[in-house]
């Protein structure tokens, strides 16, 4: 795997990227809200954003296992080697998959005339509540954003360290 | 850098610790951002190696031996270890993280200003004007 | 170089002293020429640490930026002091070449 000098920026970047998946969902979700008739057959199925880390390797600058000063166990009073705890941990990216919702997607709705109907005049509609999805959209706005001003703040860094 | 004889007496040694530390933090609390929506992710922190044996629990080394951490470590490293784990926030917060890094910024900042300004000093006194 | 001569008018101690000096202190205790040639070993090692970043950096590996600015900046100054050393060497030499006997 290649490594990466900007690791930071790559890593805010996977974050924005992942918060802009999550609001095209939504916004596809929002302008589907009303259809009971999709391309394949049936009502729209409404969609979510599933979230997955993706670790990163470390950089030099970070503490590694042959750092680690051999622990040698002189004395009873000394902890058993597996209490110590490992080396240092690994920062992560993040990937957003779209997937097809899983329960409750649709609603029935009692409306005999309309053209999907079913014998009893139930249509079944996409249980999308458009409150709910706008709420989400905005959280997902305020998460990308804050993933920007972390780009923004590495790249400023790295440009004075230039000035050095 | 290793330390060497003729900075190690300087405070640039130091400097580019704490510049060190800053870095690392930076990525951390990016990391800690971009996974604020990944389920079961573990928010993070980084600290010096050093701070990292006073905020764990668990671990008391009583140095009855040379062969002992605490005598004559290595120049102290950071490690990036789970929140939960040294004492600091377990959840992500937006807001939280944005002033983390906003602050981590400045300290860095103000670091890289400080060495910028005693490489010039350090320049001018070799060339003996000021 | 004869053992034991102090240069004239140089900064003393050599080094960027901040803060107590160590055992080695620079002096007429130490020839001059082991201080010299301790710094030139420093030089090299300073620009053996910055060619190793800068190298590691060309891998495409993980170097933080401050880290190679601060290793270049050493190095060059490290060298710009020895420099200036061999210039007053130089130019000390040259006072004492004169001086008529």
């Amino acid at each position: 795997m290649a490594k990466d000098m900007f690791v930071s920026m790559s890593v805010s970047a996977s974050g924005m990227s992942a918060q802009r998946k999550r609001m095209e969902t939504i916004a596809e979700n929002i302008a589907n809200a009303d259809a009971t008739r999709s391309a394949d057959g049936g009502p729209y199925q409404r969609k979510e954003t599933t979230f997955r880390s993706v670790e990163v390797e470390r950089s030099r600058n970070e503490s590694r296992p042959e750092h680690q000063v051999a622990l040698h166990r002189t004395s009873p009073a000394h902890l058993q080697p597996k209490n110590v705890r490992p080396s240092s941990e690994s920062i992560s990216k993040v990937e957003a998959v779209e997937v097809q919702a899983q329960e409750d997607l649709f609603d029935l709705v009692y409306e005999p005339g309309h053209p999907d109907a079913d014998e009893d005049g139930f249509v079944r509609t996409p249980n999308i509540n458009t409150v709910t999805q706008m709420v989400d959209m905005i959280a997902a706005t305020r998460a990308y954003e804050a993933n920007l001003s972390a780009m923004k703040a590495y790249q400023a860094m790295v440009e004075k360290s230039l000035e050095i | 850098m290793k330390l060497n004889g003729l900075f190690q007496r300087t405070v640039l040694p130091d400097l580019e610790r704490a510049m060190d530390l800053r870095a690392v933090r930076q990525r951390t609390y990016a990391s800690n951002l971009a996974n604020v929506s990944t389920p079961g992710y573990e928010r993070k922190e980084a600290r010096f190696v050093d701070e990292l044996r006073e905020a764990e629990r668990q671990v008391r080394l009583r140095a009855t031996d040379p062969r002992h951490f605490g005598v004559a470590s290595p120049r102290p490293e950071v490690e990036i270890r789970p929140a939960r784990d040294i004492g600091g926030e377990p959840d992500v917060d937006l807001d939280n993280e944005m002033v983390a890094i906003a602050r981590n910024k400045l300290e860095f900042d103000l670091a890289a200003r400080i060495a910028i300004l005693k490489i010039a000093g350090l320049r001018s006194s070799i060339h003996g004007r000021r | 170089m004869s053992q034991g001569i102090t240069p004239i008018g140089f900064p003393q101690p050599l080094g960027f002293d901040q803060g107590p000096r160590s055992e080695r202190a620079v002096g007429p205790s130490m020839s001059f020429r082991d201080t010299l040639a301790e710094y030139v070993r420093n030089v090299g090692e300073l620009e053996r640490t910055a060619d190793d970043h800068i190298q590691a950096m060309a891998r495409g590996e993980a170097v933080d930026p401050h880290t190679i600015m601060l290793a270049l900046e050493e190095a060059n100054l490290a060298l710009d002091l020895l420099i200036e050393l061999r210039n007053k060497l130089l130019e000390a030499y040259q006072e004492l070449s004169r001086t008529p006997i």
